[in-house]
């Protein structure tokens, strides 16, 4: 199904780790040594205290030697100088939230952990911006900015726990990005250590300052680029009105026609959510919401804006899904009141985990009016695999987010989930879609990467790897195919295995 | 290569001579007073391609083209000896107005997509100097940016993916055609006002909205430039505000105010009566609604502030100053009271809450030079930056147009080395010399 990448880069510049190894058998002197930056209390290195860090929100998992605590720039930057200088492989990591593998160790080295840089440096209410450290928490930000009546926008579904730096390396979405757009809309300048070291700023506080946007090819680069080390994002003002409403339909395809009316009668809501029929009975059993049982789908609206926008929007909506069909629509205005709509779309993940102990979580994106062909073709994988495939999507923008229920401890079915997973992603890229829409690539997609992309396309991501990056110290094996850079990251041994612990 | 006659003959075994630009029209292709050897309006990506390998093998300078009309923009090129058109390419306007996308080749005009666009109720919200005549790949290319940026952001903030072609032929695609993409680094925006000095951008693929269904513009006079800028700075942070709000100072010091409410009819009904609860208690001239003509004709004015009577002999200096919103009237203080210092008449437009403003100079040509530095010297104090926009071409020999393309230069300048290894396009014309 996949065609290998067998172009090799000509490049001078190697990724000298294989011949060395010397900074396996030296790691005692490393973790002196980066005690020596860090202090003794932030650096972790025993065994059975590394196994947490071996994780994301990804099945692949990747054992680092250490894992660093810095708690400014300097040491970040000390970090880096001495992993440069011994060949080691660093992997920033936040949260810890991602699901694509990005904050893996997977040629092991240095973990290099950014939650103790948790600052908010600076909230600037008359310039609408944040000036703030990798480490702080999504959520955190929109409540500190609340008190000038601002917030964050991007709003990834982690966003009690994921870090700001980890959106940005990540380019991270969420539910409400359909009006707002997703992280790289919102972040104007970063502070950034390269893999040599050096300290630099990149961006201002405004856009317009000429030169290469620079920022703009940081963010979502996934941590391959550099260890961002503050940022300056753009905070919005709070909207003055947001209501919510609730549909359901008797199917999918009758939800997807009311998403089809809302964007065909020219409203932009921040937020269409899709939730299907497995999903519905999962969290009608889990959180007993008074779901109808034979709900086939229920659709998730959000408008917000000034009173009379979303008064005037939210009566238009309602038409539209009652002329779809809707069984029943509920709306609210409240905060409390919303907050009830979402719960269920909210705690969907974790209903579905009642359904069996593992689940794939897919994340794919097609041209929204392809969506119900394209689940169409979802659920005829499910069927044709055995597999129950629930269904959560942010159908405004076409991204969907399979998830696959299986059992780990049944022969075979780990890898049955992953083959269906990736005929998915297969049909979202026939489709006209893509591999990611908000996950991104990291280990999970790397070699999905040219369904998508040709040699030439890839060969220009290196250049700009090799522009930022050229050791290939940072975060290495993400992103690209086994073989698209002179290291051929199959080589390093992987110290951890798949299958410890449990799934998210 | 020594002359233009060798280098067509060469050209010839290339590319059928149709494509070629006849020489005694060579002159209108000039790029700031360059005279190119050659134009070519390739009409396939193909021919596009193979006349960009041999340009790279050859170490041709070439200067990529797409209306012309911001051919101005930059420094003034070290060397022309290609120029390449994109606007014989195929144009084709692939729209989707139920994924809210299009797929526009560069060389189409920016009215002829906005017409397309309209048939399905919606429009690209931007507005660009002399948008309309422009290609979209000469508004991606230089990215200058007009007065509905404030509202609805930069042309950056719509674009999903990109086609382009490297200095040596190769084609490459990033992005894709979804509104929500993490499928590798994001090289799109690296080519956002790069100038064309990375690629020629080819095919843009681009998010639209919806039209909004009415758009009504207040005017307001103010006495003094200051209460113009507290004023709009107050008026923008509102959730009651408009998607343009722009100053016009005259060289006489007449103070000029409007704000472009667009959406629906109860949004910007709310909006234009707050806005004049707002106006009325910080003015002595009541504002008013002025009419769709006077509307349009003044947003045209403001669009193509320095554009629209540009001449390369004339003597017109446009500089865009950006800095932070908040510092913006200490910025202006500081550009007003050098030029009535040196009685040099200025004019300005200025958007507070965009933080930019864009100063007209007359009659400044022989000491430019003193003026940038000393504006640049303001600017940088308030964290800002100022670029010529627009300048006579003998003006611009003596000065570096961009100014300080912050701590990223290192980086920028091995980008460029990375992607244009050969240094083919545009060369000397953009930042640092890039």
């Amino acid at each position: 199904m996949l065609h290998k990448c067998k172009f090799i880069k000509q490049s001078n510049i190697c990724f000298s780790l294989i011949p060395s190894q010397e900074w396996v058998l030296n790691t005692h002197k490393l973790i002196n040594e980066l005690e020596g930056i860090v202090g003794k209390s932030s650096v972790i290195h025993h065994p059975d205290d590394l196994l947490v860090f071996a994780y994301d929100g990804l099945v692949d998992t990747g054992t680092p030697q250490a894992v660093v605590f810095p708690t400014s720039t300097e040491q970040v930057s000390k970090v880096l100088t001495l992993a440069n200088s011994r060949n080691i492989p660093v992997t920033p990591r936040g949260a810890g939230t991602g699901l694509s593998g990005g904050a893996i160790a997977h040629a092991g080295g240095i973990e290099l952990s950014l939650t103790r840089m948790s600052s908010i440096l600076e909230i600037d209410p008359e310039n609408r911006t944040a000036l703030v450290e990798p480490g702080v928490v999504n959520l955190d930000l929109s409540t500190a900015a609340s008190a000038h009546g601002l917030y964050f926008a991007p709003d990834p579904s982690s966003q009690r726990a994921c870090t700001i730096g980890g959106n940005v390396a990540e380019n991270s979405g969420g539910p409400h990005c359909l009006k707002y757009g997703v992280t790289t809309n919102h972040v104007l300048a970063l502070e950034v250590v390269l893999e040599d070291g050096s300290v630099l700023w990149l961006g201002d506080a405004y856009r317009g300052r000429p030169g290469y946007d620079l920022v703009g090819a940081l963010v979502g680069s996934e941590g391959m680029l550099g260890v961002f080390t503050k940022a300056i994002v753009s905070l919005l003002p709070s909207p003055e009105s947001v209501r919510t409403l609730l549909a359901v339909f008797s199917d999918i395809d009758l939800a997807s026609n009311a998403v089809s009316k809302v964007i065909a009668s020219g409203l932009i809501p921040t937020a269409m959510e899709m939730m299907d029929a497995l999903t519905i009975r999962a969290v009608e059993k889990a959180m007993n919401f008074g779901y109808p049982k034979d709900a086939g789908a229920i659709l998730l609206i959000e408008v917000d804006g000034l009173e009379v926008e979303v008064i005037d929007a939210m009566e238009q909506i309602i038409e539209m899904c009652y002329d779809s069909g809707a069984a029943a629509v509920k709306h609210a205005s409240e905060s409390k009141d919303r907050e009830m709509l979402w719960a269920g779309r909210k705690g969907a993940l974790g209903a579905l985990g009642a359904l069996a102990p593992n689940y794939y979580l897919v994340d794919g994106v097609v041209p929204r009016s392809k969506l119900t062909d394209v689940l169409q073709k979802v659920s005829e994988i499910g069927e044709q695999y055995g597999l129950p495939i629930a269904n959560v999507l942010h159908a405004g923008d076409g991204n969907l987010h399979p998830l696959i229920v299986f059992d780990e401890r049944q022969k075979g079915k780990k890898e049955q989930a992953m083959e269906a997973g990736a005929k998915i992603v297969e049909i979202c890229v026939n489709a006209g879609g893509t591999l990611t829409g908000e996950h991104g690539v990291g280990l999970e997609k790397k070699d999905f990467m040219p369904l998508v992309f040709n040699e030439e396309d890839i060969s220009l991501m290196m250049k700009l790897k090799d522009t930022f990056a050229p050791t290939g110290l940072l975060n290495p094996g993400k992103m690209f195919p086994d073989g698209s850079s002179c290291a051929d990251f199959r080589q390093i041994n992987i110290t951890g295995t798949a299958g410890l612990g449990s799934w998210i | 290569m020594s002359s233009p006659n060798e280098f067509q003959n060469e050209l010839s075994k290339l590319i059928m001579s149709s494509r070629l630009v006849p020489n005694a029209d060579l002159h209108s292709f000039r790029v700031d007073g360059c005279v190119p050897k050659a134009v070519v309006m390739p009409v396939s990506e193909r021919e596009l391609s193979e006349l960009l390998a041999e340009a790279y093998r050859k170490e041709w300078a070439v200067v990529p083209r797409g209306s012309g009309h911001s051919l101005k923009v930059g420094n003034s090129p070290l060397k022309v000896d290609l120029v390449v058109g994109t606007t014989g390419l195929e144009q084709s306007i692939d729209y989707s107005p139920s994924d809210l996308t299009v797929t526009v080749g560069a060389g189409t005009r920016f009215h002829e997509l906005q017409s397309n666009l309209a048939k399905g109720g919606h429009w690209l919200p931007i507005d660009p100097p002399l948008g309309p005549v422009r290609t979209i790949g000469g508004i991606l290319a230089t990215n200058l940016v007009g007065p509905l940026s404030f509202g609805y952001g930069t042309v950056r903030d719509y674009l999903l993916g990109l086609r382009v072609v490297g200095p040596d032929g190769t084609v490459t695609k990033n992005g894709g055609r979804v509104v929500k993409n993490v499928t590798g680094f994001d090289l799109t925006k690296l080519h956002i006002g790069a100038l064309g000095t990375l690629g020629i951008i080819l095919e843009a693929n681009l998010k639209v909205m919806p039209l909004p269904k009415c758009d009504k513009t207040i005017f307001v006079n103010f006495d003094r430039w200051q209460t113009g800028i507290q004023t709009f700075m107050l008026q923008s942070l509102s959730s009651y505000n408009g998607q343009a709000v722009e100053l016009i100072v005259g060289a006489d010091g007449d103070v000029k105010g409007y704000i472009r409410f667009l959406g629906s009819e109860s949004s910007v009904a709310a909006r234009v009566e707050e806005a004049f609860k707002l106006l009325t208690s910080s003015v002595t001239n009541p504002p008013r609604i002025i009419t769709e003509k006077q509307a349009m004709d003044v947003w045209d004015e403001i669009q193509n502030f320095g554009w629209g009577d540009y001449s390369e002999n004339g003597d017109d200096v446009i500089i865009r100053i950006g800095c932070s919103p908040s510092k913006i009237g200490s910025v202006i203080k500081d550009m007003f009271d050098y030029c009535a210092q040196n009685r040099y008449p200025i004019e300005i437009i200025a958007s507070p809450a965009r933080g930019v403003f864009k100063c007209k100079l007359k009659g400044i040509t022989s000491v430019l030079t003193e003026t940038v530095t000393m504006f640049r010297k303001t600017t940088a104090r308030f964290g800002g930056y100022a670029v010529v926009e627009l300048a006579p071409v003998k003006a611009k020999k003596n000065i570096d147009v961009w100014g300080d393309p912050g701590l990223g230069i290192q980086l920028m300048r091995r980008l460029k080395e990375k992607l244009d290894p050969n240094g083919i396009f545009n060369v000397g014309r953009y930042v640092e010399g890039i």
